[in-house]
């Protein structure tokens, strides 16, 4: 059951293919690999906090006053991501900075605590919010590799401003010229290309599963409803 | 007292959530400034066409002087999303040599071209007096900031 919530999350409803969540940050910053994965640990990191964090407390916050207490326990998150970062990973931080600080609006971490975090034991929620922040994390370094590849022809160009000076040697050359498709770096490339990818998951979704299942008609634990599956039988 | 139930959990909440970010902040603040300060001297290299040791050097009344005759200056204007922080470099008595935006929060795609690795805009002021500069359309009040800025660490009486 632990396996199904973290896959679940993660791939049957990933936040960014399937629900389409946290699409600002995803389009905006997967420019180049390095980027991609910073936004990804710090989405990740958010995530995982405040979903703990809220479940530990879920039986401490009073239902009116639930949206506040979750925003307020995101927002910390956020700014502990932030200083974390600018302490720490300055470089990367000076690229990404403005879109750190706004994962706080990302509707894909409310929804997550609203939905299942602040309903389910901190194991659960921990495993559900592992499972989306690797969802997310797949979809962002998914796109940024593409977009990298085809807009610098490079891959892991700049990894050194995130793990240190012995990732610079991570750097692979593709062995263009130039750069083969420069649109891809802007932003109409993030579109396309993400509009691809997703045709792309899409289509071998339904080569793979005889019914595709495009729903988001699960129920707080993750699960598709079965009542409305065979509703529609 | 029931009634004031979720405003005690709230402020429970809030208290706990300032602790921690009060505790982070004390813990990573030097590292931050060092950071911070290390990058405003490279931002001052491509002014200056070079490299200079910058211990010893001391900010006062937000100028500090560099070997020769060339001077920094920093300065904060209101952006569209908040402070925009600017350095300048001053030369041959007084003349414009460039300008850069240290620190910025304008919209990510639309205000950041301000960030010199983002676009060139910021280097025209090497070349151009600053209320001469072209504004980039979408981005008018960032654009105004910044020359407004500019102009006023150029001629601090004159500005308006």
């Amino acid at each position: 059951m632990s396996g199904g919530t973290f896959t679940d999350a993660a791939i049957r409803r990933n936040p960014a293919w399937i629900q389409l969540l946290g699409l600002c940050p995803l389009l905006a910053v997967s420019n180049s690999l390095v980027n991609a994965t910073g936004l990804a640990l710090a989405s990740g990191f958010v995530m995982v906090g405040s979903a703990l964090a809220i479940s530990t407390l879920r039986a401490w916050i009073p239902n009116r006053v639930r949206l506040p207490c979750f925003v307020l326990v995101i927002a910390t998150f956020t700014t502990l991501s932030v200083l974390l970062l600018e302490a720490y990973a300055f470089e990367l931080y000076l690229r990404v900075a403005l879109f750190v600080q706004i994962i706080v609006s990302n509707c894909m971490i409310l929804g997550r605590i609203e939905a299942f975090a602040s309903r389910q034991p901190p194991w659960r929620a921990c495993l559900d919010a592992l499972g989306t922040a690797a969802g997310f994390a797949i979809a962002l370094i998914g796109l940024g590799g593409v977009r990298e590849a085809l807009g610098q022809g490079t891959l892991l160009a700049g990894m050194e401003h995130l793990f240190g000076p012995g990732a610079a040697a991570w750097r692979i050359n593709l062995g263009f010229d130039s750069a083969p498709f420069l649109m891809a770096l802007l932003p109409p490339g993030a579109f396309l290309i993400a509009g691809l990818l997703l045709g792309l998951g899409n289509g071998l979704r339904n080569r793979l599963s005889p019914k595709p299942s495009l729903r988001t008609d699960f129920d707080e634990h993750g699960k598709t409803n079965p009542d409305i599956r065979e509703a529609e039988s | 007292m029931k009634k004031l139930r979720p405003l005690l959990s709230i402020g429970a909440i809030g208290l706990c959530c300032g602790l921690l970010l009060a505790g982070i902040h004390a813990l990573t603040a030097p590292t931050i400034e060092a950071n911070r300060s290390r990058h405003v001297w490279q931002l001052a290299y491509q002014l200056v066409g070079g490299q200079f040791d910058p211990t010893g050097l001391v900010w006062q009344d937000d100028q500090v002087d560099l070997p020769g005759d060339v001077w920094l200056k920093r300065s904060r204007v209101q952006g569209y999303a908040g402070d925009i922080h600017l350095l300048a470099a001053f030369g041959n008595g007084g003349q414009l040599l460039g300008a850069r935006v240290a620190e910025h929060r304008e919209t990510p795609g639309l205000g950041d071209f301000i960030d010199v690795d983002k676009s060139p805009w910021m280097r025209r002021f090497a070349t151009t007096p600053p209320l001469e500069v072209d504004a980039v359309s979408g981005a008018t009040i960032t654009s105004e900031a910044v020359k407004r800025g500019v102009q006023r660490m150029l001629e601090p009486e004159a500005a308006p």
